[in-house]
């Protein structure tokens, strides 16, 4: 490690989701680190482990369902954030930590106006006079650009757009000044307009606070412009991670490269009347895996060792890693 | 393509909603207009798309073809048959022809029938054959569709996302309609599940000569299904034109901040964008000149007074003062693109 600590360190992150059946692993060994100012994409599927490894970070997993793994750490600024007790828990989520999620409407309480909502945090974390909570409400409105930030510090939720709402969301995400944001699909619920907004919005607002972003998506093609670091997650493993450019210019792991080449609208007129290509099947249940690589039933380069052993991460260049035997050769080189 | 008629053809279709509350008791009643003037015709076994942020009036124009709300005016011709002047009787057995596919696979299927009743249940209600060929047709549509047999005995929440829009799919077709019109389709679902239903939509387009009216806010998923595209803004079209034309040569600034704002893969990809600004307007009080010059960066004087009409050059029509009236292909045009081209 070259700094003393990285802002985050997910390291070895793995949860046991109880179900009807019994329980199921639905995230395995997943190990990332963010440091300060960065954002860091993440994408998968439903059921890929993406929300469920946000949740972790957050200390938000369903109870008493969930149980994390015995060797998991989840490290912020050195502090395992596991250890906590809620107390302290609830000291960091908001002020250290915050998320924002895909659906703004449920996430907003209808019965208190959008100020009073903002206040709120800021009062909870921070103390000070309800005018003082109030002035900030206004600030943080203009700071994710609502028009009439003293106007609409007075509104109810459902008096916003969409677009409004999600930026409302995120002026009580960022009232406190967190260091790291977690962002879960916070556009899918948007038009392609208002969804550029947004992350023009996150960008600036990156670039004016430091705030690390963690953006998660079920869509490369939506999160590559605002990243620089992507993670691939598929069946709760971790199967690429590396610069976002590399990623999308040389995919090395076959879902990556799958995922890719499925985004629709992307393919030139001359290939428009072939079929889009598309990964066959659909992501398997948690109670299906088994000791081998998740993706190996949709894979079309699976061979028999596939489907009977994970294979170990093998480093590609310096920060790009990808899980799969096509890349043994690279294996040796990461532990 | 100026060979035969229409499948579907629309006219001065529109549709305003009253709005329930009054400013004052004696206050006039006030009305959205959520379609406002749209033409459009779609001929047999194309796909003519609809695109539109959310309140633009895409799904109203759907369920006002369809006749699932009332049109306030306008008309709507399906093979040479006017639906809105139709009686009751006479549209429910033309449904058999024309079907519907919504976005939300979870809200739109009963969750207490089984799937193969839910997909056997318009054979049932347009009583298309016996009892025996109903099921056949069901385990047919079943293959079709992509799903086993065996799992016709299942409940819609035991599927998921994907595999419910399957079975909407196969419910949607199987009085074998000619108009399919799909809301959304795939909008609800994951990237790579979207690509499994768009190629599945395009299958039973070729195979059985399907006409679609597509639904969506989606330009890339758009661009891989329709063959023509209209472009909707609050309650009228703006611009429509053959798939190539539109994405290779928009001409309304919308279609380019549209456009513009698609995502692109290649994140080297800086090139400056077309973000809007400024409020969408009020859909109660809208304004009496182009409805898009709020937001619009090459908006002048003449377009906050005077609404602008849809004007057809060859196959590519659009509603935009400062687009010039000379062809579009011409020297002017070329200029024009330029200036957005500076703009964005």
């Amino acid at each position: 490690m070259r700094e003393p600590h990285p802002l985050l360190a997910v390291d070895d992150l793995s949860i046991d989701m109880t179900v009807a059946r019994g329980t199921v692993r639905i995230l395995d060994g997943v190990s990332f680190s963010l440091a300060s100012g960065e954002t860091l994409g993440v994408v998968g599927e439903s059921g890929s482990g993406k929300t469920m490894t946000a949740l972790a970070i957050m200390r938000l997993l369903p109870q008493p369902s969930a149980r994390l793994g015995a060797e998991s750490r989840i490290l912020f600024s050195g502090k395992n954030v596991l250890k906590l007790d809620e107390r302290a828990m609830r000291r960091l989520r908001g002020r250290e930590i915050s998320m924002i999620f895909q659906d703004p409407m449920t996430a907003l309480n209808p019965l208190f106006t959008v100020g009073e909502q903002i206040a709120e945090t800021v009062r909870w974390h921070e103390g000070g006079t309800r005018a003082a909570a109030q002035a900030r409400a206004v600030d943080m409105l203009r700071a994710v650009r609502i028009p009439h930030p003293e106007r609409a510090v007075r509104s109810y939720p459902h008096q916003f757009s969409g677009g409004m709402r999600q930026r409302a969301t995120i002026a009580i995400a960022l009232a406190c000044r967190p260091k790291i944001l977690i962002a879960d699909e916070p556009t899918t619920a948007l038009d392609v307009t208002v969804q550029a907004q947004i992350f023009d919005l996150l960008e600036d607002i990156q670039e004016e606070t430091g705030t690390a972003i963690i953006l998660i998506s079920h869509n490369l093609s939506t999160i590559a412009r605002l990243t620089r670091r992507i993670m691939v997650l598929y069946g709760g493993r971790k199967v690429e991670e590396g610069p976002t450019r590399e990623i999308i210019r040389n995919p090395r792991h076959p879902y990556t490269e799958a995922l890719l080449r499925c985004v629709p609208g992307l393919r030139s007129e001359a290939e428009h009347d072939a079929e889009l290509p598309e990964i066959p099947g659909t992501v398997p249940a948690p109670e299906e895996l088994g000791g081998g690589c998740p993706f190996a039933p949709r894979c079309s380069h699976a061979a028999a060792r596939c489907r009977s052993t994970m294979p170990p991460a093998a480093a590609l260049g310096e920060k790009h890693k990808v899980a799969c035997w096509l890349h043994e050769a690279a294996q040796s080189a990461v532990t | 393509m100026s060979a035969g008629k229409p499948l579907l053809s629309v006219r001065a279709l529109r549709t305003h909603f009253p709005v329930s509350h009054r400013a004052r008791l004696w206050a006039k009643r006030q009305v959205v207009h959520a379609v406002d003037g749209v033409d459009f015709d779609i001929m047999p076994g194309r796909t003519l798309g609809l695109v539109g942020e959310s309140g633009s009036g895409k799904s109203t124009v759907a369920l006002s073809i369809l006749r699932l709300v009332r049109p306030t005016a306008g008309k709507v011709v399906f093979d040479g048959i006017g639906l809105l002047s139709l009686p009751q009787e006479e549209m429910r057995r033309l449904r058999r022809r024309l079907q519907i596919i919504f976005q939300d696979p979870y809200s739109s299927l009963n969750p207490r029938e089984r799937v193969g009743e839910i997909v056997r249940r318009p054979l049932d209600i347009h009583s298309i054959g016996s009892a025996r060929e109903r099921s056949q047709r069901v385990d047919e549509l079943f293959d079709l569709v992509g799903l086993r047999q065996a799992q016709q005995d299942l409940f819609p929440h035991q599927f998921s996302g994907g595999q419910r829009q399957r079975i909407a799919i196969a419910r949607a077709i199987a009085t074998f309609p000619e108009l399919v019109v799909c809301d959304e389709p795939v909008s609800a679902l994951d990237v790579a599940i979207q690509a499994q239903i768009i190629n599945l939509l395009r299958r039973l387009q070729r195979e059985f000569g399907l006409t679609y009216l597509f639904i969506s806010h989606d330009l890339g998923v758009v661009r891989e299904m329709c063959d023509s595209i209209a472009v909707m803004y609050f309650g009228q079209i703006v611009e429509e034109a053959p798939r190539r034309d539109l994405f290779e040569r928009p001409l309304h600034p919308y279609t380019q901040a549209l456009l513009s704002a698609v995502p692109k893969l290649d994140s080297d990809d800086r090139a400056p964008r077309l973000v809007l600004e400024g409020d969408p307007p009020n859909p109660i009080d809208l304004p009496k000149g182009c409805r898009f010059a709020s937001r619009c960066p090459m908006a002048v004087a003449r377009c906050r007074s005077e609404a602008p009409v849809l004007r057809r050059f060859g196959s590519h029509a659009v509603a935009c003062h400062r687009v010039p009236d000379a062809e579009v292909s011409g020297e002017e045009a070329r200029e024009f693109e330029q200036t957005l081209r500076g703009l964005s």
